[in-house]
């Protein structure tokens, strides 16, 4: 009976034949599921970077967690690439790896911001500097849900989901997150009329 | 400071991009983890024999009441006859045209046979697959029709399969007992009469692309079974309903179209 009922599942959705193969009929599921994740990786990786970076604050630490991310995404890989909502799932792999690593010990440091060109920074590189700093002063799950909401657009029920916390409670941490935002950034003189063009 | 002002200052704060030399080394991910991941399957599947194995010399320790051993399935008798004489090929191309029939309007279908991926490796679109002469295979015939909706795919597929020497799942005091994917969610079975009066069973279940739905029927010594399922493939999300209904499916079982 097993022959039937496994039929359903795995490898049967994909089938993969090398043309160089004899029979013309040989399949290779691994090398479809990595050809998979390399592209998932090319497409979605520069973002997801961009969206660690907002997260802790420095490119090269954006990028070890990016790695650490994608790595647990290719061991669940088999498991997850016919997931419909992949990004999503990669979104929430990210965030849980910033939010438990910054729990351990070596990661409660302040991230060390990288350190301008020399000479004056121009206005963009101030602005960023300064929400870089705001974005640090917020509680982890707050930058989180800022960077979820207002910089990958999603929806409250979105966010709620990455973050495995409730609609509320995503609700609340926007609210807090967005007034600390205006005092720190209102405090540093950034507002949208000279910040902002 | 809007809402609007927050999206525009997180948006300009990583345009800069990351300094030269922060990479996105994928290679990298993929060989420091590619044994990882063989090793860790291979490690589950070797845990699943060993349980296995553990389970059957359990049944075989002396002490055990042959009352308590557990009760053989009800095996149709050994093959003594030879292999269903029929031209599989011509059946499975059957049974790619009862597929492509059945698939209802608005889903496109595929316009070519398979999808390349690059090195030589492709996507089978719309594939048919037959038992050689000769070879020992269960499997006697197979068609595969990938359907799309929205840009999303699913996979229709029909196996028909030689019966004898396996237990026939439909016989068995409860037919659903091993029907479903072992990681499958929100499972469901049921027996099901096709339009032209056939029993089928119809086992549903819901797994990581959505929802799959399977219809099964024995005829004789020869099994069919055609499923429905979300199939994502590189650039395509897998399609997260059912394309055809159940009696549909049921009546595509129990088509004798497919009996060899």
């Amino acid at each position: 009976m097993d022959h039937v009922n496994r039929a359903s599942v795995g490898s049967r959705y994909i089938r993969v034949r090398h043309k160089e193969a004899g029979a013309g009929r040989g399949r290779d599921p691994a090398a479809a599921r990595d050809q998979g994740f390399r592209d998932f990786y090319l497409a979605r990786g520069p973002r997801l970077r961009s969206v660690a970076y907002l997260l802790c604050g420095d490119w090269h630490l954006a990028e070890d967690l990016v790695q650490a991310a994608f790595t647990k995404l290719y061991l669940a890989w088999p498991r997850i690439y016919r997931y419909e909502h992949l990004d999503q799932y990669a979104h929430r792999t990210l965030v849980r790896t910033f939010l438990s690593e910054r729990r351990r010990a070596w990661r409660r440091e302040d991230p060390v911001r990288e350190v301008p060109e020399a000479g004056a920074p121009d206005g963009g590189t101030e602005d960023r500097l300064v929400l870089l700093d705001a974005l640090a002063g917020l509680p982890d799950r707050q930058r989180a849900t800022v960077v979820l909401r207002f910089f990958e657009d999603m929806s409250v029920a979105q966010a709620a989901e990455v973050l495995g916390i409730s609609e509320g409670a995503v609700k609340t941490h926007t609210s807090r997150a967005l007034a600390a935002l205006r005092t720190r950034l209102g405090s540093l003189a950034l507002v949208e009329a000279e910040g902002l063009r | 400071m809007s809402e609007s002002a927050i999206r525009e200052l997180l948006t300009r704060a990583v345009e800069p991009g990351p300094p030269p030399g922060v990479p996105l080394p994928v290679d990298d991910v993929l060989a420091r983890n590619g044994r990882r991941l063989f090793r860790r399957r291979v490690g589950r599947a070797g845990a699943a024999v060993v349980v296995l194995l553990a389970a059957g010399l359990v049944t075989l320790l002396p002490g055990r009441s042959p009352s308590a051993l557990p009760t053989p399935p009800a095996a149709t008798p050994p093959a003594t006859s030879a292999t269903p004489v029929g031209d599989y090929r011509a059946r499975a191309a059957t049974a790619l045209r009862l597929l492509t029939v059945a698939v209802p309007r608005g889903y496109t279908l595929p316009e070519r046979d398979e999808v390349s991926l690059g090195e030589g490796a492709s996507y089978a679109l719309r594939e048919t697959t037959w038992r050689e002469p000769g070879r020992p295979a269960k499997e006697l015939y197979s068609a595969l029709l990938e359907v799309q909706f929205d840009g999303r795919a699913a996979v229709l597929t029909v196996r028909v399969s030689d019966l004898r020497g396996a237990a026939n799942p439909l016989a068995a005091a409860d037919p659903c007992e091993g029907a479903f994917d072992p990681d499958g969610q929100e499972r469901e079975c049921r027996m099901w009469s096709a339009g032209n009066g056939t029993p089928v069973r119809i086992a549903g279940w819901k797994v990581i692309t959505g929802p799959v739905r399977q219809a099964v029927r024995v005829s004789g010594d020869t099994l069919v079974m055609v499923e429905q399922a979300g199939r994502p493939r590189p650039g395509v999300y897998a399609l997260g309903r059912q394309v055809l209904s159940d009696q549909r499916l049921a009546d595509l079982a129990a088509d004798p179209e497919l009996l060899p």
